[in-house]
């Protein structure tokens, strides 16, 4: 980041706003985010309050941290954790993907407190790693590499190629986010006219074919598994080791469900099919799309994924609902700042 | 490494006298240092760390758990009254006079002395000062309420993020530099000006303090058995590890 590499305080820069003056920061125009190292030295703030891109990458560093906490439950340090959680994942896979998997849940297995104990160092380390700014780039360029990993190894690509995948459980995983967001909350700009914070790193037009992907492959997925997959069971199955609550509140959604698998597949392909176009609407219509993006996951988080199941003891991450909605956040149209209102540099 | 997860407990209450041992040392040689710092922070942190301490293992528990939560209540007033009286002064967006901290600086505080009474309310592990001495009369029959829980994880968490994140703020560099342009530097805090006592070194014990505690309420939403005593907490991980 370089945000302290430079000596001249921002209290002298021009362009920034008094209050900032007055408290040696700059809150307006130097985005924290941004690839400050291109600016001439005597132009670099100090330290600088998070900018919007900022603050998703600390929201992205504290899933991270809670992945952490989750590791260090006790569930995670048995034997059951790489038996009986990661092994299943292979089922259904092809053999290439499946035998690794297979494989490595053994050794996790075997291994446990070992692994599970390495696990947990690895992902304080990324989140610590995306919070420290100096090191925000190796930390978001890690949690690539790891979330890939952990996709195929310990979520068998999240059922996707087992036919087995339902976005409305939580498919196709929410590690797979962790990396799409490290990716676009890259911390450098391609452009001066970003309409989104996502668009940043790698434009504008790749950033909407990552949500289209996104938000379409949920579309198909909800459809195309729907033959090989009882919705209502399945709600039905979340109840096991939740809180008397959350448990009522799964077998009544199952209830409900019970008998109308087709419809609620149609309904769900056609709403996510609609978030995944809306993001080429103009900013106004576009911040509506997002605001429904928002609301499908929740509505998901809370009714088909039991919060993530945070509260069961077994849970390894909080599942695709918040991820969901940090990636929406990304992709929220920003306004147009005046260019005589802002320092020279990024703008968004 | 031992092969029984409850070293994570050990690990945690070694942690936090450390933390407890170093924000004493810190109030105890300020002045001498010439330096200052938050005496109010500071010395909440050596008092949970004190506490944390004694809730992972009893045999560390310095004072009965109705002293403890007496101090504790004494906190959360005090950050109360901070908070609200910040509010006073700067509203909510403002800054402190000494152009660090926000609001958030005080409520953060505030929710880990707020969290510290639920956990000693809701029965976690204590013991007395004279030996084990179980502090609950009968058995748990409730883990409080699992969404609060996890709102003050997710607090907890969200404040070390963010610490570690405006750590730069105290860096040498950005302190010699904003004391060079003649900006209001993030140093000091008292009227005579002199410099926080290493700065990033309560920051860590914050981001330290923040993860443990999370890691103690998350236990009492994952294994009801955070509310029985320890022992049986410790005979759980062992169960459940083989």
């Amino acid at each position: 980041m370089g945000a302290c590499a430079g000596v001249q305080g921002a209290a002298s820069l021009p362009g920034a706003p008094r209050g900032a003056q007055a408290e040696g920061v700059v809150t307006m125009s130097e985005p924290s985010g941004v690839d400050l190292a291109a600016r001439p030295a005597a132009a670099r703030p100090l330290w600088e309050p998070p900018d919007r891109r900022r603050v998703l990458q600390l929201v992205l560093a504290s899933f991270w941290l809670l992945d952490a906490v989750l590791q260090l439950q006790p569930f995670m340090f048995s034997r059951a954790f790489g038996l009986s959680m990661l092994g299943p994942t292979a089922v259904g896979n092809p053999s290439v993907i499946a035998h690794p998997i297979i494989d490595v849940s053994r050794s996790i297995g075997h291994h446990s407190v070992g692994a599970d104990t390495a696990f947990v160092v690895v992902q304080l380390l990324l989140a610590f790693g995306i919070a420290y700014r100096p090191t925000v780039r190796l930390g978001l360029a890690a949690s690539v590499v790891w979330a890939l990993v952990v996709w195929w190894l310990g979520e068998g690509l999240g059922g996707v190629l087992a036919g087995s995948a339902d976005p409305l459980t939580g498919a196709p995983g929410a590690v797979i986010l962790y990396a799409a967001l490290a990716v676009l909350l890259w911390p450098t700009d391609r452009g001066a006219t970003a309409p989104f914070v996502a668009a940043g790193p790698v434009g504008a037009t790749v950033a909407r074919g990552v949500w289209v992907t996104v938000w379409g492959s949920l579309a198909g997925l909800a459809l195309v598994g729907y033959p090989a997959r009882r919705t209502a069971t399945l709600l039905s199955a979340l109840s096991i080791g939740e809180p008397a609550w959350l448990a009522d509140l799964d077998r009544h959604v199952a209830h409900l469900a019970t008998g109308h698998g087709l419809l609620i597949a149609i309904v769900a392909c056609v709403v996510l099919a609609g978030v995944a176009l809306g993001v080429f609407l103009p900013a106004g219509p576009a911040r509506a799309v997002i605001l429904v993006a928002v609301a499908v996951s929740l509505g998901t988080w809370v009714l088909g994924e039991d919060l993530g199941m945070l509260l069961s003891g077994s849970a390894t991450d909080p599942n695709t609902g918040p991820l969901l909605v940090l990636l929406a956040a990304a992709y929220w149209p920003l306004r147009r700042v005046a260019p005589e209102l802002t320092h020279p540099g990024p703008v968004r | 490494m031992p092969t029984d997860p409850v070293w994570i407990l050990d690990f945690l209450a070694a942690v936090m006298l450390l933390v407890a041992a170093y924000c004493a040392a810190r109030v105890v040689t300020v002045r001498r240092l010439h330096r200052t710092l938050h005496y109010d922070v500071n010395t909440a942190h050596v008092a949970m760390g004190a506490a944390m301490a004694g809730m992972l293992r009893p045999d560390l528990n310095l004072l009965a758990n109705g002293l403890w939560e007496a101090i504790f209540s004494g906190f959360a007033v005090w950050f109360s009254w901070r908070s609200v009286s910040f509010l006073a002064q700067h509203g909510i967006r403002g800054r402190s006079d000494d152009h660090v901290h926000g609001i958030s600086h005080y409520l953060t505080h505030l929710v880990r002395s707020c969290a510290m009474l639920y956990m000693y309310w809701l029965g976690m592990p204590i013991t007395g000062s004279r030996g084990i001495e179980m502090a609950m009369s009968g058995p748990p029959t409730s883990a409080g309420d699992p969404g609060l829980t996890l709102l003050l994880i997710a607090i907890l968490l969200a404040s070390a993020v963010w610490q570690l994140d405006a750590i730069g703020r105290f860096s040498p560099a950005s302190e010699l530099a904003l004391r060079a342009s003649g900006g209001a530097a993030p140093l000091p805090a008292g009227a005579d000006r002199r410099p926080w006592l290493a700065p990033r070194g309560e920051v860590a014990c914050h981001v330290a303090m923040c993860l443990s505690m999370g890691y103690m309420l998350a236990l009492m939403v994952w294994i009801p058995m955070a509310l029985l005593p320890l022992e049986l907490l410790r005979s759980n991980f062992e169960w459940i590890t083989w």
